[in-house]
């Protein structure tokens, strides 16, 4: 995968699901900023930024590994979307930048 | 049968109405509470972008509030006169285990309380009441320490032009619900039943809840302890900080 820079939003709505927008700014391959957004359902609600502060300062290499490990031991109980949307709408932000 | 609070009052501003929701949440007492907003203002849910999801010049041209819930979900537009919300304090164990199947089990309240206005209402997953299909309510949760705090929306007249001329409808959404205008997709108590008196749609809320949890819901109010936190809570939900972090 080519080494890429610049920000880029990518939003998904699983069929009968919640919507999921992912927002990020790669610098060089690496992460250096990422917000997901949307109308979903994640308890408790702070293990949102805890999983964005993950992922920032990795390399885009490595997001659908982070955000499954995260969620196989985050223990939250989300509604609407699945830990693979949030790797998916990731890739889908990524996918423009290249 | 269980007691739970009943707390009906007047109109809030947004900040100090999603103030008293946490406040309540806090303190943990099972409370069934119904408010209005004034003035009219949207709330949106704690993941949201505020700029994807809200016309904010339209709402500071139109004197409508702006506020970032501690709940998950959408956007919702609360009219002053148009709207009912509800919040439902209650323990975990009250209610089943997971946020969906806790969702159904609290808007089979609202649906009990819906039909006994003779609206035929039912529960639509993942979190709204429909009637023919047309969104008449929508619910949002967050859960602390052990407990569940549920708020939602139920629509008394609907002036679908004004909200969403406030409101932002993704592209992505709209495919996914197949019809091109969401003013479509809603419907109010005023377009089914005709025009309603506000305290007929509060007992009606209030005898719903009550029959299908089992509760007596003698009219309280918020204790000193709920109070004194409010000021407070209100600060951090009239922030800009708050409010734009997403």
């Amino acid at each position: 995968m080519p080494v890429v820079s610049g920000t880029s939003s990518a939003e998904l709505k699983p069929p009968g699901g919640k919507l999921l927008r992912c927002t990020l700014t790669i610098k060089e391959g690496v992460i250096a900023s990422i917000r997901f957004s949307g109308d979903f359902f994640l308890i408790p609600g702070e293990k949102m930024v805890a999983l964005e502060d993950a992922l920032t300062r990795m390399e885009v290499e490595k997001i659908e590994r982070v955000i499954h490990s995260f969620f196989s031991t985050a223990h939250v109980d989300m509604l609407g979307v699945a830990p693979e949307h949030f790797v998916e709408t990731a890739k889908m932000a990524l996918a423009k930048l290249h | 049968m269980q007691t739970w609070r009943f707390i009906d009052h007047g109109p809030r501003d947004a900040a100090t109405n999603m103030a008293i929701d946490e406040a309540l949440l806090m303190s943990g007492r099972p409370t069934l509470r119904l408010y209005t907003w004034s003035p009219s203002a949207v709330s949106i849910g704690y993941f949201q972008a505020i700029r994807e999801e809200v016309n904010l010049e339209a709402c500071k041209r139109e004197g409508v509030e702006v506020v970032r819930r501690i709940s998950g979900g959408g956007a919702v537009y609360h009219d002053a006169q148009g709207e009912i919300t509800y919040s439902l304090v209650v323990p975990e164990a009250a209610v089943p285990g997971t946020v969906q199947d806790s969702c159904a089990a609290i808007c089979s309240a609202l649906v009990a309380g819906l039909r006994e206005m003779g609206v035929e209402a039912v529960f639509s997953p993942l979190n709204d009441v429909v009637v023919n299909g047309k969104k008449i309510s929508g619910s949002a949760q967050t859960r602390r320490h052990g407990v569940v705090l549920q708020h939602g929306t139920v629509l008394v007249d609907l002036d679908a032009i004004r909200m969403f001329s406030l409101l932002r409808v993704s592209a992505a959404k709209i495919a996914d619900k197949g019809i091109a205008a969401a003013s479509q997709r809603v419907t109010s108590l005023r377009a089914e039943v005709g025009a309603v008196d506000p305290r007929a749609v509060r007992e009606a809320l209030r005898k719903g809840f009550a029959r299908v949890f089992d509760a007596d819901l003698p009219p309280e109010t918020l204790t000193d302890e709920e109070k004194e936190r409010i000021p407070g809570l209100r600060e951090k939900y009239a922030r800009r900080q708050w409010n734009l972090q997403r």
